[in-house]
């Protein structure tokens, strides 16, 4: 599992990870997940890292 | 008996009339009191008035295995939020430890090693104090060796900042009013 900082290409949230901790950060309206079949949503160990952007 | 006895009596019927006018005045100032200090019409009354909206906010995590997730999440710009119900369900009860804090506080309302499904009130039970000015932080940690899963539901509104600081006043106000009325009418 890669740490960094990973953003959905389609909802814009940014979630930062590190190790088995993932940080989400979420403005406006609560909710989780942010649109059906959000990457984001997967368990950490399933998430496909090449579906999300890259934040430097 | 003469026309003094008659105008004592009147006058003693008369006291009698104000002290029970007073009393009535006292109680409707607390039943009025009373409804302005309940979260849930408070909120009632500011939706009505568009100055608040309620939004159901729906969580729903598939956690790895030992995997920790944490939510810091922002008001609407402009906007202070007070959650009212709040409803957990877990796919095994115990497994996971939940940490919430409002505004860089910990919360002594939502904070356990070992969650277990359950809804909360929370406008009954802790009226006015589940209040974010900014921002809060869920943080929700997987501790069952296999993956689970865990729901979570809040209803919020979501109060326009500057009429909640306004109405802050009013209702410290109130509060203070109600305490000294239920002293007096007690006394």
């Amino acid at each position: 599992m890669p740490d960094g900082t990973y953003r959905c290409p389609e909802c814009q949230t940014v979630v930062i990870f590190k190790g088995k901790v993932m940080n989400v950060r979420i403005t406006g309206l609560k909710g989780w997940p942010r649109h059906y079949g959000c990457e984001l949503a997967n368990p950490i160990d399933q998430i496909d890292f090449d579906k999300l952007e890259k934040v430097e | 008996m003469d026309i003094d006895d008659v105008v004592a009596r009147l006058d003693s019927v008369v006291d009698v009339l104000n002290k029970m006018s007073a009393a009535l005045e006292k109680q409707n100032r607390i039943a009025l009191l009373e409804i302005f200090l309940d979260q849930n019409r408070y909120l009632a009354q500011k939706v009505r008035a568009g100055e608040a909206y309620v939004n159901i906010a729906f969580f729903f995590l598939n956690v790895a295995a030992g995997v920790t997730v944490a939510f810091a999440t922002t008001n609407p710009e402009g906007y202070v939020a007070m959650s009212h119900e709040f409803m957990l369900d877990t796919s095994q009860p115990g497994a996971f430890t939940i940490i919430y804090a409002i505004d860089g506080r910990l919360t002594p309302w939502l904070n356990t090693v070992a969650a277990v499904p359950m809804n909360l009130e929370l406008a009954i039970m802790v009226p006015y104090d589940n209040i974010v000015m900014e921002s809060d932080l869920t943080t929700v940690t997987n501790n069952d060796p296999l993956q689970q899963w865990l729901s979570l539901a809040s209803i919020d509104t979501y109060v326009r900042k500057e009429v909640w600081e306004a109405d802050q006043q009013d209702l410290d106000l109130a509060a203070k009013e109600y305490a000294l009325l239920r002293e007096a009418s007690h006394a």
